[in-house]
């Protein structure tokens, strides 16, 4: 299983929000987008999705075209994550993660399956959401929903696991034990997990591969502490930074403001 | 904990189910028994049974039937049109009267009928006259909308700019030709279920059975619950969301459609059943919303009825419209659930 881009370029209007990006993310391990806003990440994730088509190029799931497959097929298989909910009617919790299973459910089956149930309810302890299951949605915190966002994809069991800013909303608890999960997924099923993060320092921590990207192109790969220099982040950020490691593969960024870099003569005096 | 709150909601659906037929029922008996003329309730069902059934009884009882079994499938069109309006618009505030769909279906029959006014005897033609109106005023709000931002709230505003300017143009249009109508205009414009005759009610039917085939033969329930939750994510589930879109707007359309081309505009009945189902049901799941709005729309149309000819035993004036009633007695009752579930 794995799943490959070739030379695929998408655009929005005129602007080209992926430029002939070529790359290869393998199964069992956690693959890494990072970049500044606008760089690419979420349309990355999207095309892999296919909920976007490429203006050219291919993505491969498997070997196989995406466009080959059905969208049922691809329902199955692919789970991807927006952070952003619209709440609009009210829906619980287990309502809302329960429509993740309807694309495992049979032809004409109306209602969940005792399996469905148990697969939420299992997504539900590791994530440490039982007692929300019940509550509606709207009545969640944004860390809550963060993790419930997180439960749906999960219960669907994709072999390709999509996530955009799963840490986003989190506190720094939450943040580790929903990067442990979806480590633990990763391996156990062998899926090909695709992450897209701001958090360098937990990028660091949990990413196999890490991807650079800047208006569109990936500019660095790597492991973390390959891609992770002082240079290459100045460079796509466009702030100072000073990267500190911590231990074999924690790497920490510390952003230097612009007036403190420089040496004000005001202070000298 | 899943399967606990799994097995409450089933016994919660069935409970109400049970709950809302009996109650159903016992409108259906009362609305039957009353009139100008009062039946007994025991005489009422001694004839409905066919047991025993005097002449003069047994006309009033078939009347009654006809008017009462037209409130109940305007209901029931009307709740399913509302759950679908909400669900597509992801707006809680949508109703096919709010969003000037059912005003336009009038006015484009009002259009057809100071052309031909004898036009208002062929259910059918009028029903498809209704439906294209319907589809019209749909599209025309969710354009108008779109330009305005595509919000919540423009929706509701350009809504309710829509509906009072096709409502205005009925008006009109059906003062002029009001001589020529069998009964007084102001029957279409406000709904009544009073000169509904017995061979319109197959159409009722007809349209009804069709779309909740349509709805049930695309999916609609399941693919409205993973809509809700955003384009992206209902695509990512497999759902094509322009079919699931376009099916559920035909569908309300044809439904809010063709219940003003026989009965006329009922307000309120789409807004509240919908709200009213999905309080007593704790959840917005389509699967069990839709086939519960069935009861809670029918019910609240029966009752409805009743209240104008309760109204007309104590009136000389003779009937007032059924959207009257559904506006006096639903309102409160849809600002006390809001109350209420705002709370919880």
């Amino acid at each position: 299983m794995k799943v490959e881009l070739k030379n695929v370029v998408f655009s929005y209007d005129t602007v080209k929000a992926v430029d002939s990006v070529t790359l290869e993310f393998d199964s069992g391990r956690i693959s890494c987008l990072v970049g500044p806003n606008g760089s690419g990440k979420t349309t990355t994730l999207k095309l892999v999705a296919s909920l976007i088509k490429p203006s050219e190029g291919v993505v491969y799931i498997d070997g196989k075209d995406v466009r080959t497959y059905s969208a049922s097929e691809i329902a199955k298989l692919v789970s991807y994550s927006d952070p952003h909910l619209p709440k609009t009617l009210p829906m619980k919790v287990v309502d809302f993660i329960l429509t993740s299973r309807y694309p495992h459910h049979r032809a004409l089956q109306y209602f969940e399956s005792r399996e469905d149930i148990e697969v939420v309810e299992e997504v539900a302890k590791e994530l440490d959401i039982v007692h929300i299951l019940d509550r509606k949605l709207e009545q969640l915190s944004s860390g809550e929903l963060q993790r419930v966002v997180v439960a749906a994809s999960l219960a669907k069991k994709p072999r390709v696991l999509l996530l955009d800013e799963p840490s986003a909303f989190l506190d720094i608890r939450y943040r580790f034990e929903i990067m442990d999960l979806v480590k633990k997924y990763t391996e156990k099923r062998g899926a090909v997990t695709v992450v897209a993060l701001h958090d360098l320092h937990l990028a660091s921590l949990y990413c196999d591969r890490v991807y650079l990207l800047y208006r569109g192109r990936i500019v660095a790969s790597g492991s973390p502490l390959e891609v992770f220099t002082s240079e290459s982040i100045e460079r796509v950020y466009g702030v100072k930074v000073e990267t500190v490691q911590i231990g074999r593969s924690q790497v920490v960024a510390i952003p230097v403001p612009a007036e403190s870099s420089k040496e004000t003569p005001a202070t000298l005096s | 904990m899943a399967h606990r709150i799994a097995r409450v909601a089933r016994l919660r659906f069935f409970t109400l189910s049970t709950l809302l037929a009996l109650l159903l029922l016992t409108l259906v008996a009362v609305s039957v028994s009353i009139g100008a003329s009062m039946i007994p309730l025991d005489k009422v069902l001694l004839c409905l049974l066919r047991i025993e059934c005097g002449e003069p009884a047994r006309l009033i009882v078939e009347l009654r039937i006809t008017r009462t079994l037209a409130a109940l499938l305007t209901g029931c069109m009307l709740a399913v049109s509302g759950v679908l309006v909400q669900g597509v618009s992801r707006n809680p505030l949508a109703d096919p009267s709010i969003l000037g769909v059912s005003s336009t279906a009038l006015a484009v029959l009002s259009v057809f009928l100071l052309v031909d006014p004898t036009l208002i005897a062929y259910r059918q033609i009028s029903i498809l006259i209704a439906f294209s109106g319907a589809l019209l005023g749909y599209f025309l709000t969710t354009s108008i909308s779109l330009v305005a931002g595509g919000t919540g709230l423009s929706l509701i505003l350009s809504g309710i700019a829509v509906s009072a300017l096709f409502s205005g143009v009925s008006h009109i249009l059906l003062f002029l030709v009001q001589d020529k109508l069998r009964h007084p205009y102001v029957f279409l414009l406000m709904g009544s279920a009073s000169r509904v005759l017995s061979q319109d009610l197959v159409y009722l039917v007809i349209t009804l059975a069709l779309s909740v085939a349509i709805v049930f033969a695309f999916r609609i329930p399941k693919a409205l619950n993973a809509y809700l939750f955003g384009d992206s994510y209902a695509a990512q589930l497999g759902y094509r969301v322009r079919v699931v879109t376009t099916v559920s707007a035909f569908v309300a359309s044809l439904l809010a459609g063709s219940s003003v081309a026989v009965v006329g505009i009922v307000g309120f009945i789409g807004l509240a059943a919908p709200h009213i189902t999905r309080i007593l049901l704790g959840t917005s799941d389509h699967r069990v919303t839709i086939l519960l709005s069935l009861l809670t729309g029918s019910s609240l149309a029966i009752l409805a009825d009743v209240a104008t000819r309760a109204i007309s035993i104590v009136s000389t004036r003779g009937e007032i419209p059924l959207g009257v009633v559904t506006s006096v007695i639903g309102a409160p009752f849809l600002a006390y659930l809001v109350i209420r579930g705002s709370r919880r």
